[in-house]
């Protein structure tokens, strides 16, 4: 399949769609922070909480869209990456999931799966870009 | 693969980028073709090709010919 847009502008744009979407995430997620310090009623803390993952939505979204905009190789790459960091992660959420509930580690907060599959992603997308340079 | 595409394009005095805009693939890419650290996809080596106004075989080469032994 021949991209319509070049990859290297859809890799600027997905960027830019990156930025933004974490900039309205930080504002969402301190607006959140903010209401939740005045004890709003319960249904009000479930719109609250689930405020700042609507900027992710985007994220995610802009993420689809690059894939099925960039080329053979560089979706190669990003695939593997976030195949072997959903791999990492579910293991290491497991992992951890045990010392927690068995050896009294702890508690860690669901959301950090979050940061830490995005962690090994870009870390893995490193590594394995030195394969073909 | 062995393939052409860097003597291909300094005939031309294309520089990586050029290449890319015109295979409309990434930069990084064509230096992955180029350094044979990455072999195209059929589609892409047709374009590649194509674009030489060579054939695929013209552009691409085998590391060595295994002869067909009809399966195993």
């Amino acid at each position: 399949m021949t991209p319509k847009l070049n990859p290297d502008l859809a890799k600027k744009r997905h960027q830019y769609q990156v930025l933004a979407a974490m900039s309205l995430y930080t504002v969402a997620l301190l607006a959140c922070m903010h209401f939740l310090r005045q004890d709003p009623p319960a249904p009000l803390r479930v719109v609250l909480a689930l405020l700042p993952t609507l900027p992710v939505v985007w994220v995610m979204w802009s993420v689809i869209r690059f894939l099925g905009q960039t080329d053979e190789l560089q979706r190669r790459v990003h695939l593997e990456a976030l195949a072997i960091a959903a791999g990492a992660t579910a293991f290491l959420s497991l992992t951890y999931g045990f010392l927690e509930d068995f050896a009294g580690f702890p508690h860690v907060a669901a959301w950090w799966t979050f940061v830490l599959i995005d962690i090994v992603w870009a870390a893995t997308g490193c590594v394995l870009w030195r394969r073909y340079k | 693969m062995k393939n052409r595409i860097h003597v291909l394009r300094a005939e031309r005095r294309w520089t990586q980028a050029e290449l890319a805009e015109r295979l409309n693939v990434s930069r990084q890419t064509i230096n992955a073709l180029e350094t044979e650290k990455y072999d195209p996809s059929l589609p892409l080596a047709f374009s590649i090709a194509r674009l030489f106004g060579k054939t695929v075989e013209e552009v691409f080469q085998p590391d060595e010919i295994v002869p067909s032994s009809g399966g195993n």
